[in-house]
């Protein structure tokens, strides 16, 4: 490496710091902004206090005192950071795999009238059916375990994604196509620099209720196979009369949630900002 | 024509008189398949407004927020449960024992004999379990070499699960596991039935409990005629209940025959106090061998899980 690569190197690296130190600050400001924090003290203060008062049972309705001692408890003796970490990944696998196919297939769709003509006709039969209802199909195909798992949460992402793209894409400005053609761009060159350009906020967006459908298709995956995960724990708690462990899981589920919107919403900001706010 | 007044006061009166219809039936929550037996058979001759839940703890919630009347609950679960607000409102009044035994399940499509075991991965619940101790003691004296054999410590519940995924080749299950493995396909290579309640492996092989059948203590005199019922069904043959569950369930007739019947019997809440000093309190919990919330068996008191030696109830 001479000194101008190693140079280049170190200035991404410093702007990729920038970058993630830009993130962290405007998710932190988004939950810890005035507004919120007025919302959120008072409902905390008074899910403390109504337990404690016992004008709900205390082990149904655990406080967030003894939620933060079960939460510590988890973390320190029953390696719950390793379940995180597992259903992170099943989560990931499951997105990624909904990502890399339903966006082409939602631009194809778009783009072509042809190929919308084979494809949606199915893709619309096949997404109403809820995807909790893919269970025992998934079982006798996948068996029980991370493939049966990954299919689930690819299934709860896949058709949000597939249609906001199709959509986004098939409602591309025609002003913009003529204006391209004009120059000489070809299909592809409209696919890729007009078609896919102008449906990536809603994409962008799409992936944000991928994100959702797929945590809820995680939670009933680690449900039904496994024996990892925050599901498994969530309904092991639940089982075993632990509330407050049931409690940890779920919000851990929705910081998990929250960080990943927040995330999407950052990438939106760097590559669609036109869509920003509106 | 009726006339428009006339028409909401019928309408009205319909409305009330629906509401104000009380369900006299018992209301009754359990888990369902084979351990039900006692109850699919008194529902022949006893009229009870049967709830199946896919977890008992479901049930146990809405018995203790007064939804149901009664609840079938695993004996296991009673010590957690008995920690909950509520529930000296509750009270044992049955229990379903089942015989604990020792089973040995092979993954379906393994075709292995005892002396071929080496190698494979075997789920156990712990070390030290009584019901793994009965199955290495028999294999040796019917000259197996199980040497070779990897343990894989889970919960019982987890067993069939692992199998199902292949994440494990065979388990050493309780008894009361064994229907539904032979239900999902796989196959029984050894089983033996003389495990005796009492032994220090389990909390649940105490007394052979497998359920418990917990009441609203307000509740009782609406009960205790189901309780006559249950206990009549002794008088059944075992036949008879296997009929009774084959004909409530999915689960075929045939399955069922070869497998010990569940039995219901009266108790009282000696049976929490039991489970209750065996249940798992987590800051004395082993974490080696646990999954994540006491769903496991317990070290013996040799590796001291409690800090206490414990006692054999006398039953």
């Amino acid at each position: 490496m001479n000194k101008y690569e190693t140079k280049g190197a170190r200035s991404a690296f410093r702007l990729a710091l920038r970058e993630l130190g830009y993130f962290f600050k405007g998710a932190a400001m988004n939950i810890f902004s005035l507004e919120f924090l007025m919302v959120l003290i008072p409902l905390l203060g008074l899910w403390e206090l109504l337990p404690r008062m016992g004008v709900v049972p205390r082990t149904l309705v655990p406080p967030p005192s003894d939620v933060a001692v079960a939460a510590w408890d988890m973390f320190t003796k029953h390696n719950f950071l390793k379940d995180i970490g597992d259903s992170m990944l099943k989560f990931f696998m499951g997105l990624g795999i909904a990502v890399i196919t339903a966006i082409p297939i939602g631009v194809l769709m778009g783009w072509n009238i042809a190929m919308r003509k084979r494809a949606l006709p199915l893709f619309q039969l096949l997404a109403p059916i809820p995807p909790p209802a893919w269970v025992p199909i998934t079982i006798i195909f996948f068996g029980i375990g991370l493939p049966m798992q990954t299919f689930l949460i690819f299934i709860g992402a896949f058709y949000p994604i597939l249609f906001n793209t199709y959509q986004a894409v098939k409602d591309t400005e025609p002003r913009y196509l003529a204006s391209a053609r004009v120059f000489g761009a070809s299909e592809l060159a409209l696919i890729l620099h007009v078609y896919f350009w102008h449906a990536l906020g809603a994409i962008i967006m799409s992936v944000k209720t991928g994100v959702a459908m797929g945590l809820v298709m995680l939670v009933i995956a680690e449900m039904y196979g496994g024996r990892t995960g925050i599901g498994y724990v969530l309904v092991e708690a639940k089982d075993y009369f632990q509330i407050s462990k049931m409690v940890v899981c779920m919000v851990t589920l929705g910081v998990i949630g929250w960080f990943l919107i927040e995330a999407l919403k950052f990438i939106e900001l760097k590559l669609a900002v036109w869509k920003v706010g509106r | 024509m009726v006339s428009k007044p006339i028409f909401v006061a019928l309408f009205f009166s319909l409305v009330l008189t629906a509401c104000g219809e009380k369900d006299t039936q018992v209301k009754i929550g359990h888990g369902g398949g084979y351990l039900s037996a006692a109850l699919y058979a008194a529902h022949g001759n006893f009229p009870v407004n049967m709830q199946q839940f896919r977890s008992s703890s479901d049930a146990a919630y809405l018995l203790l927020l007064g939804q149901l009347d009664a609840v079938f609950v695993e004996a296991e679960k009673l010590g957690a449960l008995s920690r909950l607000e509520g529930f000296d409102r509750l009270t044992v009044v049955g229990k379903v024992t089942y015989p604990y035994g020792a089973t040995l399940v092979l993954r379906k499509g393994l075709n292995k004999r005892l002396h071929e075991l080496d190698g494979l991965t075997i789920a156990v619940s712990a070390p030290q379990c009584k019901l793994l101790t009965a199955f290495t003691e028999d294999a040796e004296r019917l000259g197996a070499d199980i040497s070779g054999v990897r343990y894989k410590y889970m919960a019982f519940d987890a067993m069939v699960p692992a199998l199902e995924s292949g994440e494990v080749d065979a388990a050493i299950i309780r008894g009361t596991y064994s229907v539904v493995a032979l239900q999902e396909g796989h196959f029984i290579l050894y089983q033996n039935w003389d495990v005796q309640p009492g032994d220090e492996c389990c909390p649940a092989i105490i007394d052979q409990a497998a359920l418990a059948l917990l009441a609203h203590r307000s509740k009782l005199d609406a009960i205790e005629p189901l309780l006559d019922a249950l206990e009549k069904t002794r008088e059944l043959s075992q036949d008879d209940l296997r009929r009774a569950v084959a004909d409530n369930t999915v689960i075929p007739f045939e399955i069922l025959q070869g497998q010990p019947v569940p039995e219901f019997s009266r108790a009282d809440d000696e049976l929490v106090e039991i489970f209750r000093q065996h249940s798992h309190d987590d800051d004395d919990h082993n974490h080696d061998h646990d999954d994540h919330y006491g769903n496991v068996c317990p070290l013996p008191p040799v590796l001291g899980y409690s800090g206490q030696a414990w006692q054999p109830p006398e039953v």
